[in-house]
């Protein structure tokens, strides 16, 4: 029966206090924090995260299915999932899609992963969501808001989540909204939005579903469903109308992260499966324009998959508090980098980094087969017994490697200084020179390890360059 | 292996070099014809009087009209050199080689940059077109050696303020050097302490760590060495001319795990060839003048130990005891080096050539800054960074 096999999440690593917030605009202090992307990071890149730490312990080639949602896409018109697959190293033998448009399209995506595992034509589909939402500066929503990913895996063998019942409705309701050329989400006035929106549809919905599935509320173990704002009373209205308790309810997350659109629903039931255990059940539910209501069940399977993820924890666990507003409004390109003083453009050629794919998307190097040398980028002739053409490429994505030496550069323009050049060498061989991501300068040292994390690197002649840098590990500090 | 040597068989009979410094009110044009002129009337020809001419220049002209065009070469023959930070050493030595080659009896070799015209307050990047676009991105030359600092204080156990003290050392004797030279783009003292206060630019290295951007221009006459007395008496002869090419370049994203950045290996490869070209067994003993390439204070700390004046790991102790200022034992970048004068990157490695001819022929410009009984200068010009350099290595010799 199809059902999911394995689960992965991502929060970037900055963590903005609504405090600091209300201190930028002289605003009410709230409690909590969203997360943040960093500058370089986008809704391709923070998929790649969650795909990544979701494909733990699983062949890749294995995976014949990519479905991925946001409601931010990088590209209008070209396939981001595309960009995810390679950047994973999957196999070409894949159906890709990219959904989008609507918050419920990380759930949407589910159920036709699923679906199509039902149907036999994937056997192994990775979902995948990811927003980077961008709210008015000053508004509630700027604070209510976070960006984050994750990624959950539908198979039919070792199932870890069992899908007993997919319940969905639908009916127009507009409470927010972007239309194609906006920059901002709007949202109309907020009563309106939580009574005859939220609270209303969400009742009807879940309501109807449990009625479908035949479910009694005290049955269910968890309650999830993204909260649209940090209102505990709204959202005790609906849970209460429906039957449920509020220990039933999965924690949302708010204080730690905000809203984090489509991908909000599946982060939340990746944060609810790693505190649960066989025979939970679980009901998932997503919001707007009506509503998909999922009824889980966990099975022993879970135990297995647990370990080596990241999930949720690991990442709320390793975040960093990003300590000024000033910088987040230069990560989001919210304001003018005039300032920054004219550096040689780098050279965009599409030709030239679509031969060097390999090495550009999916970070492998080449290993030569006559003396073991490995080197980044895939080189055709080996430096250290000069045998031309005789090598395997290896991936050193996922590689263990360490601080080599860097440097901290206050002089190149960059939104999150100072610039840290550093070479980083792989456990096994290799060394690539790159950029460090997400580091605390003050901890920076030779020896640390590290961990390549795939980033939007740089834009030039409107083409969007990615390529790998180097971070600290996402993990809690021991 | 060809065993050839270029000993002695080509001289420098004229040389120009044009004040460095933030040239605003002049061109490409200007500087060329400054040092090509200052040549011509100290080697006591006519301009253009000479059978072909080598242009050496990074970024700031692209054909070798841009030395033919300025000093209306007309139709002889020119080229145009490029070598990264070498280019002049490269033009200097492509010269030396058409000479001995038996091609021609005179050649102009001129090598020159305007850095100051681009716009971006640190060196411009040569052809944007050979630029990766995603692996150089972001890293420069700063960045570059101040990871080599960082590799080489733990290489060696060196506290960093310790590290940065005797770096600051090598800033504040090149300024001293510098201070008293005419043509230098800084000509001031700087005190220890404005070097270890300087701004960070990429730590560790800090603003007075790092050489100006700088526009300049140098020239010199080569002829055959049997020729050279038809010029002058003082004349000075090319010994020893060694170059190595980096086998890889971090630059553009590829590093390799053998690479000691610690170390310009490159240099102590092309020193090599030199000592193979010339005799010289160990340059501290047997030489009196070194102008190396510091575009780093690191760069010169590490630059000893590889042209080997002092022992690998020794740069400190070498610094602390004041073995290579003006005064010491040997002598390092009398005229300032690149901290005075910048980094006009085709001319710097002419620009050495130049405070080497003058002090062998002991016409320092000014007389507290000559050196006595200079018989051999060796000049080092190494183009790159950390673990990917194109080193010239040079040796110049007062006549019999």
């Amino acid at each position: 029966m199809a059902g999911i096999t394995s689960y992965g999440a991502y929060v970037p690593y900055y963590r903005l206090s609504r405090a600091e917030i209300a201190r930028a605009w002289d605003g009410y202090p709230r409690d909590g924090g969203r997360a943040v992307a960093n500058w370089d990071e986008d809704t391709i890149t923070m998929a790649v995260e969650a795909v990544i730490d979701c494909l733990r312990g699983f062949k890749r080639n294995t995976v014949d299915g990519l479905l991925f949602a946001t409601t931010t896409p990088a590209f209008m018109e070209k396939s981001s999932a595309a960009v995810i697959a390679k950047a994973t190293d999957l196999n070409n033998d894949l159906f890709s899609i990219d959904c989008g448009s609507s918050l419920r399209a990380g759930t949407s995506a589910l159920k036709l992963a699923l679906d199509m595992v039902k149907a036999g034509s994937q056997k192994n589909v990775v979902v995948t969501a990811a927003d980077c939402r961008l709210a008015p500066p000053n508004s509630g929503a700027e604070s209510d808001f976070g960006d984050g990913s994750a990624a959950l895996m539908v198979g039919d063998k070792n199932v870890a989540v069992e899908v007993d019942g997919i319940y969905s409705f639908t009916e127009e309701f507009t409470d927010r909204w972007r239309r194609a050329d906006d920059q901002f989400v709007k949202s109309w006035e907020e009563r309106f939005v939580n009574t005859q929106g939220y609270n209303r549809l969400l009742t009807e919905t879940v309501g109807n579903a449990l009625k479908a599935f035949k479910l009694k509320p005290e049955s269910v173990s968890k309650l999830i469903f993204p909260a649209h704002a940090k209102t505990p009373h709204t959202r005790a209205t609906w849970t209460k109308a429906c039957g449920f308790k509020p220990a039933q309810v999965q924690d949302p997350l708010f204080d730690e992260m905000g809203n984090t659109g489509c991908a909000f629903p599946l982060q939340l039931l990746v944060s609810a499966l790693e505190d649960a255990k066989a025979g939970d059940r679980i009901l998932l539910v997503s919001y707007a324009d009506g509503g998909d209501v999922f009824n889980l069940r966990v099975t022993a399977e879970i135990e297995k998959i647990k370990k080596g993820r990241r999930g949720m924890r690991d990442h709320l666990a390793s975040q960093k508090e990003l300590t000024n507003y000033g910088r987040y409004l230069l990560f989001r390109g919210l304001v003018s980098r005039e300032y920054e003083s004219a550096a040689p453009v780098p050279y965009a050629s599409l030709p030239r980094e679509w031969r060097e794919r390999s090495s550009i998307m999916s970070l492998h190097g080449s290993k030569c087969n006559k003396c073991g040398e490995v080197q980044f980028p895939v080189e055709r002739v080996c430096p250290k017994c000069l045998s031309k053409d005789e090598f395997t490429e290896v991936s050193l994505a996922q590689t263990p490697a360490s601080i080599y030496t860097y440097n901290l550069d206050y002089a190149t323009p960059t939104s999150d200084p100072p610039n840290s050049m550093c070479q980083v060498d792989f456990k096994g061989g290799g060394r690539i020179q790159c950029i460090m991501a997400d580091r605390d300068p003050n901890e920076v040292e030779i020896g640390m390890p590290v961990e390549m994390t795939f980033r939007r690197f740089h834009e030039e002649k409107d083409i969007v360059h990615y390529f790998w840098k180097a971070r600290p590990p996402r993990e809690p500090k021991k | 292996m060809a065993e050839g040597t270029i000993k002695d068989k080509v001289a420098i009979v004229g040389m120009g070099l044009t004040r460095f410094g933030e040239l605003w009110t002049k061109s490409d044009a200007d500087v060329i014809i400054e040092a090509a002129w200052e040549a011509y009337e100290d080697a006591g020809i006519e301009p253009n009087a000479v059978d072909a001419a080598f242009v050496g220049t990074i970024f700031s002209g692209v054909t070798a009209g841009c030395l033919s065009e300025p000093l209306k070469m007309d139709l002889k023959p020119v080229t145009r050199v490029e070598n990264n930070c070498g280019s002049g050493s490269e033009a200097l030595r492509m010269g030396a080689l058409s000479i001995a080659a038996g091609m021609y009896d005179t050649v102009l070799v001129l090598g020159f940059e305007k850095c100051k015209d681009c716009g971006f307050n640190v060196l411009p990047t040569p052809q944007p077109d050979s630029l990766h676009p995603v692996y150089n991105t972001r890293l420069t030359g700063p960045g570059a050696y101040a990871m080599a600092t960082i590799n080489y204080w733990h290489k060696y156990g060196i506290d960093p303020i310790e590290g940065k003290r005797t770096l600051a050392k090598i800033a504040v004797k090149n300024h001293h050097n510098g201070s008293m030279h005419p043509k230098a783009h800084l000509q001031r003292e700087l005190s220890m302490e404005a070097v270890m206060m300087s701004p960070p630019i990429v730590y560790p290295l800090g603003l007075f760590d790092c050489c100006p951007t700088t526009d300049g221009a140098a020239a010199a006459i080569l002829t055959k060495a049997s020729l050279a007395k038809n010029f002058r008496d003082d004349y000075v002869l090319i010994k020893g001319l060694g170059v190595s090419v980096t086998r890889i370049n971090p630059w553009n994203g590829k590093c390799k795990s053998d690479v000691d950045a610690t170390f310009w290996t490159e240099t102590a490869v092309a020193c090599d060839q030199v000592k193979a070209q010339t005799g010289v067994k160990d340059f501290n003993k047997e030489v009196q003048l070194v102008e190396l390439h510091d575009c780093f204070t690191i760069t010169e700390q590490i630059a000893y130990e590889s042209l080997g004046i002092c022992k690998k790991g020794e740069g400190t102790e070498a610094v602390n005891d004041g073995r290579f200022l003006l005064d010491g034992k040997l002598p390092v970048n009398p005229d300032g080096g690149l901290k005075s004068f910048g980094h006009p990157i085709g001319a710097s490695g002419i620009r050495m050539v130049y405070e080497c001819y003058r002090q062998i022929q002991g016409r320092a410009e000014k007389p507290e800054r000559q050196l006595k009984d200079v018989k051999l200068a060796l000049a080092q010009c190494q183009g790159g960074v950390p673990g990917t350099f194109q080193a010239n290595v040079q040796l110049f010799g007062a006549r019999d």
